[in-house]
């Protein structure tokens, strides 16, 4: 049995990016102490939703409700395992990327920097938000605060390329809100609640025919375009005009997890893993999940551009979350849940890196990068480790992900048990756009005399950090009660085994 | 345990490895090639179609009334067009120009304003009310 603790934290942990940002704005003139708010808010942050963790795992769920917003709608939060994965990832990935933006925007000697620091608080504070809302509105509130506080990190460069990709961006993201809004509006109308329930509401399945379900189920995809699902991708490498940062966190982290976090959340809690299976949505999604995985792969292999290459790598991962919760077992949803922490932590890892190499010798494209890897080791080889994550090698977190995911394929039986050749041939194009890199930048000849060194500290921690901890999570998943608070999930989804999508 | 693709993807990196040692260049360059070439292509190709949905939709909201008039003299100027004198297209052409002034075709996607959220709105209700529509008519 389930019990709910009211409790104000979830209000806390959400309002601590808030409060920053007035006090960001407030010390504007003095960046010490405007980029020292930056670091306390984000310990604050992961120190509060870091102590939800023992009541959540011993069965509970803390709530938090501000106001009725119609019958049986509530504007308010409800904190349950899954959610807090999504929570401890963003808030503790906060602290490590507000360190290197200190050392990104101080040696590029970026422009509205106050401006900057204020928006990424926005963003957090609509990451978290997401991650612990109770129901959809909550979570559609929070899902467009997310998308329009990005905007102006997206655009921060004010070049014409930068606003254009500001613009699509919006396009994309506030369309796809719009979507999510008929979703919810329709889920209400049919059920009378918009509340996450383990294993979907009750009452959807015999209140809507079929083709209703179905063309709900649609909607809350195109709502979702924050997963990146193609075709509806492209606005993902064209962000990529923001400041590296922003691609880490945002673009890694943030704005695509939640895509694919709120996917989750409609799968498992909206609809339920049986009315999935019953309308064999399963199929659709996997279908979809595959062809994203391939082609971004493909795409990939044609990028010059490194943050390029690195979008198109995100796009294929979210597509492995999401091909994960379409097999609809255990193993295979447990997979894409664990995914989305161990993705973020190594894709932070590579973008970051990336980063680094443009700010210490102002390269962007991988075939000018030959020998890099001899003066900045340090960067290159913890650029190795997220690469070898990415392509499901050990000793990395990404060997245990996609473990699961073949598992979970093998469990959903039939024709479903030969996927894990499709899993194959993603990590082997993966192999085939990364260690070509790695390649250039160990043992390919610099050309001309070089004068290089890392980046500044304060950029190289937080990498040297992600790269460790995505290697921690191989030998103990349970770093930051990640494995934990997935089983906890998963035993309060409380899903049976031997499903067929 | 070891998995059914392990043994596979870890040959696959010896084989890579070896590759790289023997011939410097990494394999596959005829895949590397086909992505650059008619991957791309493809890429661009959809991602313009997509950008001109959401240009279409922001063009509609600006004036609904002018974009359906523009669209109505179109369809008309298209049927007409074979069986009508050159001087009266040529008229058809002036007035259709005329009304294209009064809704004029901004660079896609400057902005999403709230008459195409609405719009989108409308167009998704519309879509649910046929879905349950055509559920209620394909019941038993």
């Amino acid at each position: 049995m389930i019990a709910e603790v009211e409790s104000l934290t979830p209000v806390i942990a959400i309002l601590c990016p808030a409060i920053a940002s007035i006090l960001i704005v407030l010390f504007g003139k003095w960046p010490n102490i405007r980029e020292g708010w930056t670091m306390l808010a984000g310990i604050i942050q992961f120190l509060i939703v870091i102590s939800m963790v023992p009541v959540i795992l011993d069965g509970n769920i803390i709530t938090c409700t501000f106001f009725t917003a119609f019958p049986n709608v509530e504007f308010g939060f409800s904190v349950d395992a899954f959610g807090l994965v999504f929570a401890i990832t963003s808030s503790f990935l906060w602290i490590l990327v507000s360190s290197y933006s200190i050392g990104y925007m101080r040696s590029l000697h970026e422009h509205a920097q106050t401006r900057y620091y204020f928006c990424f608080a926005w963003a957090i504070f609509g990451a978290v938000g997401i991650a612990l809302s109770g129901n959809l509105l909550t979570m559609f509130v929070f899902y467009e605060i997310l998308t329009v506080s990005t905007y102006p990190l997206v655009a921060h460069d004010q070049t014409p390329e930068a606003l254009f990709a500001g613009r699509k961006y919006l396009a994309y993201l506030l369309t796809s809100g719009v979507f999510f809004l008929a979703a919810l509006i329709i889920t209400y109308h049919i059920s009378g609640t918009t509340d996450f329930v383990n294993g979907g509401i009750p009452n959807l399945a015999a209140e809507a025919s079929r083709a209703v379900l179905v063309v709900l189920f649609m909607l809350f995809l195109l709502g979702f375009m924050k997963a990146a699902w193609m075709p509806f991708h492209s606005w993902l490498p064209t962000a990529m005009a923001a400041p590296t940062p922003v691609s880490a966190l945002l673009h890694a982290v943030a704005v695509v997890k939640a895509g694919v976090f709120g996917i989750i959340r409609v799968v498992c809690y909206i609809f339920g893993v049986d009315l999935m299976h019953a309308l064999g949505l399963g199929l659709v999604l996997i279908s979809i999940a595959i062809f994203t995985i391939i082609v971004a792969n493909l795409f990939a292999l044609a990028q010059d551009n490194l943050k390029k290459r690195l979008a198109y790598s995100t796009i294929n991962q979210l597509s492995l979350v999401i091909f994960g919760v379409a097999l609809l077992t255990p193993e295979g949803i447990e997979g894409a849940m664990i995914h989305i922490p161990f993705h973020a932590f190594m894709k932070i890892t590579l973008f970051m890196c990336a980063g680094a190499i443009m700010v210490a010798s102002g390269k962007r494209n991988i075939s000018d990068m030959a020998g890099i890897g001899r003066v900045m080791p340090v960067t290159l080889i913890t650029f190795t480790i997220g690469a070898l994550g990415m392509c499901a090698l050990p000793p990395t977190a990404g060997y245990l992900s996609h473990h699961l995911l073949v598992h979970g394929c093998e469990e959903a039986g039939g024709a479903i048990s030969y996927f894990p050749y499709i899993l194959l041939i993603a990590a082997i194009l993966d192999v085939m756009y990364f260690f070509p890199i790695i390649y250039i930048a160990f043992f390919k000849k610099p050309e001309g005399g070089s004068k290089l060194k890392e980046a500044p500290l304060f950029m190289l921690v937080p990498i040297v950090i992600t790269a460790t901890c995505s290697i921690i999570f191989y030998f103990y998943p349970d770093l930051f009660y990640m494995s934990d608070l997935v089983e906890t999930a998963m035993t309060s989804l409380n899903i049976g085994g031997g499903m067929h999508p | 345990m070891i998995l059914i693709d392990e043994p596979l993807m870890f040959a696959f990196v010896a084989f890579w490895l070896i590759w790289m040692a023997i011939f410097k260049t990494p394999p596959g360059q005829w895949l590397i090639r086909l992505c650059e070439g008619p991957l791309m292509t493809f890429a661009r190709y959809i991602d313009f179609h997509v950008m001109k949905l959401a240009a279409f939709f922001v063009w509609i909201s600006t004036n609904p009334v002018a974009a359906l008039r523009i669209k109505g003299k179109e369809v008309k100027l298209k049927v007409e067009q074979p069986s009508i004198t050159p001087e009266k297209a040529a008229e058809y052409e002036r007035d259709l120009e005329e009304i294209h002034k009064m809704q004029p075709q901004r660079e896609p996607m400057v902005r999403l304003n709230i008459g195409t959220a609405l719009l989108l709105i409308l167009v998704f209700i519309a879509l649910y009310l046929l879905a349950m529509f055509m559920g209620r008519w394909l019941a038993p």
